[in-house]
């Protein structure tokens, strides 16, 4: 039978599991100009909203300007802000992939959410 | 923007009798040309820009509800109508749920930031459940109309 091996008596330090004030409280933020000629319209909307989906991180957009911001993960909500070509909003948010989320979203409006010219 | 700026009251219908995506939009493109606001002529054109549109992806958003649409040239303003159906039609719905309550709108080439409002009213009253749930349960044209004018009154919330 082999030897059993014995516990060690220190707990293990557990890895950060993302849940750590110190990594998530941090906002992580951007702002970016909204450059497709048709603004934040349904397709746009819903893009944005299945990318935020991707990430851990709970996601918010806002207006530049101030307006209370909305759920990112939401087309729904992103709608409710009707932003047009030419308005920077802000697309903030907090978690462990955070700066990701915003990097990845940021590029995303940036890049007119890849949908071709009309 | 409110419902009463682009529904067209006369086109609204608490009964759709379609049961699959292209019967309802049909039906609804219909009711806007017996309201007199678009011609017989553009219909088929019309229904097509939004067939195309949905093959885009569905523009049925969840929660029961489609918002079906398209720029058009034969409009020079934004319109739109509201239908019911009882049974619900299958939208291919980013939820997978049957759709009942459509709105549709058809705006100008040239105007996305009646659109984006338009967009902005709808999405505002439909993140309210008791005014979805009302509507689905509406009986009539009229029922239809006092719900949209009572949420134009922000009788439903902000």
């Amino acid at each position: 039978m082999p030897a059993r091996r014995s516990r060690p008596a220190v707990p293990v330090r557990q890895p950060p599991d993302g849940n750590s004030p110190a990594m998530n409280d941090q906002v992580i933020s951007r702002a970016v100009l909204v450059s497709n000629p048709t603004g934040l319209h349904m397709r746009p909307a819903s893009l944005f909203a299945r990318c935020a989906a991707g990430f851990q991180s709970r996601i918010e957009l806002s207006r530049e300007t101030g307006d209370d911001p909305v759920d990112g993960k939401s087309m729904l909500s992103i709608l409710t802000l009707a932003v047009e070509c030419g308005t920077t909003i802000r697309i903030s948010a907090v978690g462990s992939d955070a700066p990701a989320a915003v990097e990845t979203l940021a590029a995303l409006v940036a890049r007119d959410f890849d949908l071709p010219t009309e | 923007m409110k419902f009463a700026d682009f529904v067209c009251r006369a086109s609204v219908s608490a009964e759709v009798t379609s049961f699959d995506k292209e019967g309802v939009i049909r039906e609804m493109v219909r009711s806007l040309v017996d309201g007199g606001h678009i011609t017989a002529g553009e219909s088929d054109s019309i229904v097509k820009a939004i067939m195309k549109r949905e093959e885009l992806g569905s523009t049925g958003i969840g929660r029961g509800v489609a918002v079906p649409h398209t720029k058009h040239p034969s409009v020079d303003k934004l319109i739109g109508t509201v239908a019911v159906s009882r049974e619900g039609v299958d939208f291919n719905s980013l939820d997978g749920e049957q759709v009942q309550l459509f709105f549709l709108l058809i705006s100008p080439p040239d105007r996305p930031g009646d659109h984006l409002r338009a967009l902005e009213n709808i999405s505002r009253q439909l993140r309210n459940d008791t005014f979805c749930r009302f509507l689905k349960q509406a009986k009539s044209p009229d029922d239809v109309l006092q719900l949209l004018d009572e949420a134009d009154q922000n009788q439903f919330g902000p």
